[in-house]
């Protein structure tokens, strides 16, 4: 299989780091270029990554290299529509951050650029390639544990808005600036805006969408940020299954400009965990563990050092495949958007103290 | 040796007789004859005691039950060392201020039906953070699955991960985490799904664990041991007996409102008047 030419816009998403790595090794990749979104951000990638060029503007580097096939969009959510147009002009394929966007109307004109360039657009939820969950959905699709009655899941995290800026901004990651609720001074854009992920895998291992939610939100634990970082959702599927989904900043972090070392102030920086309850038993899975431990440089607290897995590897070889092979990826635009109306309807919900009830999209019904 | 479990409703441990020697040893007097259970048949049809003695036994098993003043329903977690240390931290805020709860409990259904999880979690979650649940929205699946946000009336809200699918004997799985701004407390270790015991045996018999946390009840399992505990607090404190009762009535009527709360899918508030949580 050939290579494909593959580039990076912007990045200034919290995940650039991760696709460092791949891009480089992959036999199935060559990394063409990067453009970054300032300076700082430049400068930063020139100390992590050698021998790729990294230009001052998106358009500048496409216009230097249109051998480029591909772009990852590690970019704030409020610039995925335009650098998507951007990447439908030049018939290049998208590998687009998780949140593609919140505003419903954008995110049909994503679709509709994508399909009219006959491009792929895949969607980045890469616990998709986590080999504890592809045991999990192995399990519940064996039937170990029968027909789901419940899922509790989590997708606890320190806030990585000192480092990603744009995370704590209400028009950059929700896209506008939208009061909580009545009363509340803060916006939407927070934690919930950070964790899709828990609503994605609800879907696929009950094989059922979303029915209605309910979510409320704490006070915050970070009193300077004007977006949410403590939240909790219930609800249920259309199949009955109820669930409870944990998707807050609840951990604490130093306020490091650059992720690293000594980021955590709680000692485990992340977790998904699953407890999955069904008619003939119940599942529990720590979808990043075990992991290491130590209280080293260079604060010398106890701390949970992650033994990551591979999910960029195997995310990215689908989306190689899909490039070559002109099909598209499980997890691509129409998939994720009733992930996306989910989201917005805890926002809904938070805003009018009840639950809210989703419809079903033309593509569930189907 | 025990095996670690909360509720050890098949262990033949034998409650009052752990009881009888508390309360000799400190010279306690019970102003009326008196039986600990574990859980009581007669309650569970929604009968009351059925003799002159006090009928001490864990609130949680006992919602079916007509409450008497024969009827002592004990909220044996509560001497849980575990809860009790977490308790503490709050009330001295060494984590502070709480703004999150995040619960858990899973269990086996004939020793602990959903309806005594959500009696226990809604009880810790009123003792622990210490205010009381205003308001609820519960989603059940079946009598055998919930999930809870409540809201208390700090301002703290508090997830219940409540199940009763686990098989026969199976062990309790519970969780208890405390989120506040600064500081977060938990009775699980960081980056572990389920409890820990403290002594392991690997042998030819197979493996076998145990996690004993009363000198003064050796023998007892936690579960047993903060059962016999609370018994004796009634016992010599009989005072404290109404107070179990108003919060028996209270927890109850939290546990109906999550089950009226899932059938018309609402967010349902607690009356202020229908009793404090001591």
């Amino acid at each position: 299989m050939t290579p494909i030419k593959i580039a990076m816009m912007s990045l200034t998403h919290g995940h650039t780091r991760k696709y460092f790595q791949t891009l480089r090794d992959s036999p199935r990749l060559q990394w063409i270029a990067a453009s970054a979104d300032d300076d700082v951000v430049r400068q930063r990638f020139h100390r992590a990554v050698t021998g790729v060029p990294c230009y001052a503007s998106a358009e500048e580097m496409l216009d230097r290299h249109p051998e480029i096939e591909a772009v990852v969009l590690a970019s704030a959510n409020d610039q995925h529509l335009a650098q998507m147009k951007a990447c439908a002009e030049r018939k290049i394929h998208v590998l687009s951050m998780k949140i593609p966007t919140f505003d419903l109307d954008e995110y049909d004109q994503m679709i509709e650029l994508m399909d009219r360039a006959g491009l792929v657009c895949q969607i980045e939820l890469e616990l998709h390639y986590n080999p504890v969950v592809e045991r999990v959905k192995r399990l519940v699709a064996d039937g170990a544990i029968g027909r789901l009655l419940s899922i509790q899941a989590t997708n606890i995290t320190l806030s990585p808005v000192w480092a990603f800026p744009w995370q704590g901004s209400p028009e950059q990651s929700y896209g506008r600036r939208v009061p909580l609720a009545v009363g509340d001074d803060r916006f939407r854009g927070g934690a919930l805006c950070d964790h899709p992920h828990i609503f994605d895998l609800i879907r696929w291992l009950t094989g059922s969408r979303i029915e209605h939610v309910y979510a409320e939100v704490a006070p915050n634990i970070r009193t300077d940020l004007e977006v949410e970082d403590l939240l909790l959702v219930t609800g249920k599927m259309a199949d009955g299954c109820t669930f409870l989904l944990d998707p807050s900043w609840s951990r604490l972090e130093e306020r490091l400009a650059e992720p690293g070392p000594g980021w955590e102030i709680f000692p485990k920086r992340m977790e998904v965990n699953l407890t999955l309850s069904g008619e003939q038993g119940a599942l529990m899975a720590d979808c990043f563990g075990p992991n290491v431990y130590h209280n080293g440089a260079p604060r010398d607290r106890y701390v949970v050092q992650y033994t990551y897995f591979d999910e960029w590897i195997g995310l990215v070889d689908e989306f190689v495949a899909c490039v070559r092979e002109g099909r598209q990826p499980q997890i691509n635009l129409r998939w994720h958007r009733p992930t996306i109306e989910a989201m917005n309807a805890c926002y809904e919900s938070v805003a009018r103290g009840e639950p809210v009830r989703l419809s079903p999209t033309r593509d569930e019904a189907h | 040796m025990s095996v670690v479990s909360f509720d050890a409703a098949t262990s033949g441990a034998d409650l009052n007789a752990a009881l009888e020697r508390l309360l000799r040893k400190y010279d306690v007097a019970p102003d009326l004859p008196w039986r600990l259970e574990r859980r009581c048949e007669a309650f569970e049809r929604g009968r009351g005691p059925d003799d002159d003695a006090l009928l001490l036994v864990p609130g949680s098993l006992a919602t079916g039950a007509a409450l008497s003043e024969r009827l002592v329903p004990l909220l044996p977690w509560r001497s849980e060392r575990r809860f009790v240390e977490l308790r503490g931290l709050v009330a001295q805020r060494t984590i502070a201020p709480v703004l999150m709860g995040r619960l858990a409990c899973h269990a086996d259904a004939n020793r602990m039906p959903l309806e005594a999880i959500l009696y226990r979690e809604f009880d810790l979650a009123e003792w622990l953070i210490g205010s009381p649940i205003v308001s609820l929205y519960a989603s059940l699946h079946q009598r055998r699955a919930a999930n809870v946000i409540l809201r208390l009336a700090d301002g703290t809200i508090c997830s219940v991960e409540a199940s009763a699918v686990l098989p026969p004997g199976a062990a309790l799985q519970d969780r208890h985490e405390l989120i506040a701004r600064r500081g977060v407390a938990s009775d699980r270790a960081v980056d572990t799904q389920v409890a820990q015991a403290s002594v392991y045996v690997r042998n030819a018999a197979g493996q076998t664990q145990c996690t004993d946390v009363d000198f003064e009840l050796f023998g007892l399992d936690a579960g047993d041991a903060s059962l016999v505990r609370a018994a004796y607090e009634a016992l010599g404190r009989p005072d404290a007996r109404s107070a179990l009762r108003r919060t028996h009535r209270r927890l109850c009527r939290l546990v109906d409102l999550a089950i009226e709360s899932d059938q018309r899918g609402e967010r349902l508030r607690m009356a202020t008047d229908e009793g404090g949580n001591p």
